[in-house]
């Protein structure tokens, strides 16, 4: 981000597009409601109606992948109307011409139809943007998750530079980070081309630094991305894959590719859980959480905020710094680090944005990087003496808009799923299924579909259906809503067996090589009944064996729904009827097969006949605390 | 600025501070129900509600001013005296929280927030013992519906902080307030719509604040039909335990060390002062974190069960006899070397660049330099990157 956080409340005009800002950074989320309570001014642009949709003062519901396009008409108008910061373009932009000619042929008239939105309501977004100094842009992974996603950034980056809105409080562009430490995890080098701080590994100079900080020759040749490890593994490229806190079978593109990669590869895994990835470790490490050591996180907003440890370590579990500090010991690199300290004491000798931040520095509260010496405040807002570009001016890119090969196929996959998050889960669920109050607000997965391609694919709210792209298919329930326009619909990215059987891991973004998860082509079909039935008694099934799992006995807050399933389960045993297993079809056959299915299945039936529960159930089950 | 004196100290302060600002400044602690730490609500906001907010147990003397005044409202003048614990501020004080008591069940030694209950100091503070007479109201069950935490509204002293908080930093505007005779409650906020489905009731009829109350006293509604995120900063700002998180937890607030640490989930680093109890998480707050500002969201506020699930990893593992073979319990040594030994041997044979390795976004900056730098210079490789583009 090149602002604050808080800066949201300080902007005039908030541009928030391809976030939902409530859902994914909730505390955020309540800025904005803040700002719209101090009067000011909200666009929002996203295919999804939002629940910030409702408090904006524009709502663009843009065609999914457009914003290229909607940025682009957006310039127009500005330039059309002379709208633009012609002094700050000319002392501190340039390609500004070449720009003002590209747009011309992005006409609101135009742009309105490749968007689906109003001409009237780009024409107005375009005049409340830039009608103020102090507008601020919020984006999020519906930008950057596209095949153009690089594109997308740097149309709004245009818009940014165009009407001056950079290097002062309240304005600026703002990418808001999904992850506690993904602006921490890229400072730090975690990228396959880049050193800490962005120093790159191609750059001979730079090799040399690191050479002689680290004490040994270094490798000039660009790293893989994460999305290109696995396809690499697929050709035997790469033989061994270590991953530390990651759970790439539920995260990355194309599950079932992931899969075939990692019983391929031999896989190291350093986590707290076993996970959907660790089915195909070799090796699994036990790591601490969050709260079982000491560091530092860079939040979005680049600040580096302390992490401490105030929980007992459980069992054996080793920070992950020990962990791989033993490794490069055993295969011939010694180094010896104390405490988590010590590492970060090292590393701001190498990245010059964290020189001047200590421990001591930020116990109380934490510094925005750059911070390039023990003296500096740190950097809460950046350019603000105009934009940095390796010496020169903030550069106006011309981005011609293009629909994604993913939509091209109409015929054969007529509907636009779109990825989205939750309020309630974090990325892959592996923390957040843990609570038992979370996983029964969302405990499985399910697709959002209009309600007009509902009525013509005969779908009612609640169904089950099945989702089918090239890549693979899977059933979920159907939740029919008037949120998204025809032609699109959109599915939580949280769940195992999800969005990602759907998604294509060949198509990338040529710079980032980001995936497309914001627009898969993929087309919708109902279940039979029979099949509706068995998905259905599974899916309950698992509720089930989740709670027992948690221990109901030991349960002050009783989930009602669960007791209730698990009381006409009982009833039913106790009457002698047939159990719900026998009445799946094949698809649930084999889900009963496995090993694990029958331990669990004999812990229900015998934690189901045991009298204590018995006795438990007649007195007044779950709605009043101990 | 201006200057003031307060107990007789003097004390310098920005125009435009509050009495109560000015003795936070000197040290002097003032008591308050309604007024929020960092003075976030709107005062507009306040008098439009005809003054229900308005707890007034920060009262204060001020010389030359017969009516006591309310400290964090009353902006510090130049030359004012300001007396905090005079003896008629006391009085008057006592007079208020006798008067919450009187419809306050005094079962302090089984509630929850014992010794972390607001009323519970001042009630200490300013000799008020017990209930001397009970004030006709209407009896209030529990609202459990919401799964994360569940409302105790007897115990509520209708400082209206939850209402307000909600309404003005969350803006969801789940809570709100009704009055039946001279009482305020607190209920869930829905719409007449609602109750009308809820009661069976067709037509015009109007819903009375009654009708209300007995149809979320019946169960009829609860928080659980609202537009409630489970942000749940209500429950971190009652001030007694009228709100309180749905949780295993067994704990008293003597038994509980606090520290303040950042939280895992989203990028906006929020601070979180978390409650620690023989090394177990047993309670999250929000902590006044400069981009959380005292706010949290459902995942910080509640999700931390995970550190403590028995499903943890605790010990490590290897398979001895490939990919299908079971994971194994071994010693640390062991899976140590057998997975150097592993890197070593495909490094010699295939070069360094046939080895790839996924950091993460979600631990500490430290684990993410050591792993970069343990590809690099140990390994050989620039095969790094971690979750970033998923």
């Amino acid at each position: 981000m090149t602002n604050r956080v808080t800066g949201i409340k300080d902007a005039d005009v908030v541009f928030i597009t391809g976030s939902n800002t409530t859902e994914a950074h909730p505390v955020m989320g309540m800025y904005v409601r803040q700002a719209k309570r101090m009067g000011k001014k909200i666009i929002v642009a996203d295919p999804v109606r939002i629940p910030l949709a409702d408090i904006a003062d524009i709502y663009l519901q843009i065609n999914p992948g457009t914003s290229v396009a909607l940025t682009n008409g957006m310039l127009n108008v500005i330039f059309a109307e002379g709208l633009e910061d012609k002094i700050y373009m000319s002392e501190h932009t340039e390609g500004g011409e070449e720009l003002k000619e590209f747009v011309k042929q992005y006409t609101p008239e135009r742009v309105a139809k490749i968007c689906g939105v109003k001409e009237e309501d780009i024409i107005e977004a375009a005049r409340l943007y830039a009608g103020s100094k102090k507008s601020y842009i919020a984006y999020a992974m519906g930008i950057t998750q596209h095949l153009n996603g690089t594109d997308n950034v740097m149309s709004l980056s245009n818009l940014a530079l165009v009407t001056g809105n950079l290097g002062h409080d309240g304005c600026g562009v703002n990418p808001l980070r999904g992850q506690n430490n993904v602006q921490g995890a890229c400072d730090m080098g975690a990228l396959p081309t880049d050193y800490p701080a962005y120093q790159k590994v191609f750059v001979p100079e730079i090799q040399q630094k690191f050479e002689k900080a680290w004490g040994v020759p270094l490798n000039p040749n660009k790293g893989l991305t994460v999305t290109q490890v696995i396809p690499a593994i697929l050709e035997d490229k790469v033989k061994l894959l270590y991953v530390m806190g990651e759970n790439p079978v539920v995260s990355d593109p194309d599950t079932e590719h992931v899969v075939h990669a990692l019983e391929k590869a031999f896989v190291i895994t350093q986590d707290l859980f076993l996970n959907e990835t660790s089915e195909y470790a070799d090796v699994v490490f036990p790591s601490t959480a969050f709260a079982e050591k000491d560091g530092t996180f860079s939040n979005t907003e680049r600040r580096v905020q302390r992490v401490r440890k105030l929980a007992a370590v459980k069992g054996e579990c080793k920070d992950d710094w020990w962990t791989i500090m033993q490794i490069m010991n055993r295969i011939g690199y010694k180094c010896h680090y104390d405490k988590a300290e010590d590492i970060f004491n090292e590393l701001r000798t190498v990245t010059p944005s964290y020189a001047g931040i200590t421990y001591k520095r930020i116990e109380k509260e934490g510094i925005h990087w750059p911070c390039p010496s023990e003296d500096h405040p740190g950097t809460p807002v950046l350019h603000t003496k105009g934009p940095i570009r390796n010496g020169g001016k903030g550069l106006l890119k011309t981005m011609e808009w293009q629909p994604s090969p993913e939509t091209e196929n109409k015929k054969e996959y007529p509907i636009t799923l779109t990825s989205c998050r939750i309020l309630y889960h974090y990325h892959t669920r592996t923390m957040t299924d843990r609570t038992r109050a979370v996983h029964f607000t969302a405990p499985r997965n399910w697709i959002e579909i209009n309600k007009e391609d509902a009525a013509e694919m005969k779908i009612q709210n609640g169904e089950w259906v099945e989702v089918t792209s090239p890549r693979g298919s899977v059933f979920v329930e159907a939740r029919i809503v008037d949120t998204v326009q025809p032609g699109v619909a959109w599915m939580p990215f949280h769940y195992a067996g999800g969005a990602n059987v759907l998604s294509d891991a060949h198509n990338l973004d040529p710079i980032s090589k980001i995936p497309g998860y914001k627009q898969i082509g993929v087309k919708i079909s109902k279940v039979s009944s029979k099949k509706a039935k068995a998905l259905e008694n599974k899916a309950d099934k698992a509720e089930i064996m989740y709670y027992v799992n948690e221990n109901p006995d030991a349960i002050r807050f009783k989930e009602q729904s669960v007791e209730d399933m698990i009381a006409a389960e009982e009833a039913k045993m106790l009457k002698g009827a047939p159990n719900l297993i026998d009445e799946l079809d094949k698809e649930g056959e084999e889900f009963t097969k496995s090993e694990d299915y029958k331990i669990k299945e004999q812990s229900l039936i015998s934690w189901c006949r045991n009298d204590n529960r018995k006795k438990a159930r007649k007195g007044k089950v779950g709605w009043q605390p101990k | 600025m201006v200057k003031l004196t307060i107990n007789g100290r003097q004390v310098e302060v920005e125009k435009g501070s509050t009495i109560l600002k000015a003795a936070k400044k000197l040290g002097i602690s003032i008591p308050t129900f309604c007024h929020d730490d960092h003075d976030r609500f709107s005062n507009a906001e306040c008098s439009k509600c005809d003054g229900i907010y308005q707890c007034k147990i920060c009262s204060c003397e001020v010389a030359g001013s017969k009516e006591l005044v309310t400290a964090c409202d009353t902006e510090a003048a130049d030359g004012m005296v300001v007396l905090t614990e005079s003896e008629k501020v006391k009085s008057k004080r006592k007079e208020i929280l006798e008067r919450i008591v009187s419809i306050h069940p005094m079962d302090c030694v089984n509630c929850v927030k014992l010794n972390a209950c607001k009323l519970q100091k001042y009630c200490e503070l300013y000799g008020v013992k017990d209930k001397e007479k009970e004030t006709p109201h209407i009896v209030r069950n529990k609202d459990m519906s919401n799964r994360f935490y569940y409302q105790e509204l007897e115990k509520c002293i209708r400082c209206g902080r939850c209402v307000r908080t909600c309404r003005e930093l969350v803006g969801v505007n789940a809570l709100t307030m009704v009055k039946v005779g001279n009482l305020n409650y607190v209920m869930p906020n829905l719409s007449d719509k609602v109750y009308k489905e809820k009661l069976g009731i067709k037509g015009d009829k109007e819903i009375t604040a009654e009708m209300k109350l007995k149809a979320y006293n019946d169960g009829l509604v609860g928080m659980a039909d609202t537009d409630c995120v489970s942000c749940g900063n209500c429950v971190s700002v009652c001030p007694v335990g009228a709100l309180m998180p749905k949780s295993e937890n067994e704990f008293r607030e003597w038994e509980t060390k606090k520290v303040v640490t950042t939280c895992t989930y989203c990028g906006v680093g929020c601070q979180i002062e978390y409650s620690v109890k023989d090394g177990k998480i047993v309670d999250a707050k929000p902590a006044n974190g400069p981009s959380n500002q005292d706010l949290l969201c459902v995942k910080g506020k509640f999700a931390y069960d995970f550190i403590n699930h028995k499903d943890r990893l605790k010990y490590p593992m290897i398979r001895k006899n490939g990919k299908h073979s079971p994971l194994e319990r071994v010693s640390w040594e062991e899976a140590l070397d057998f997975a150097a030994n592993k890197i070593k041997e495909v490094k010699d044979q295939f070069g360094p660049d046939s080895i790839a390795g996924f950091s993460s976004a979600r631990t500490i900056n430290e684990d993410n330099y050591l792993f970069q730098k343990f590809l690099r210079a140990a390994v050989g490789t620039n095969n790094v990157d971690h979750c970033a583009r998923l």
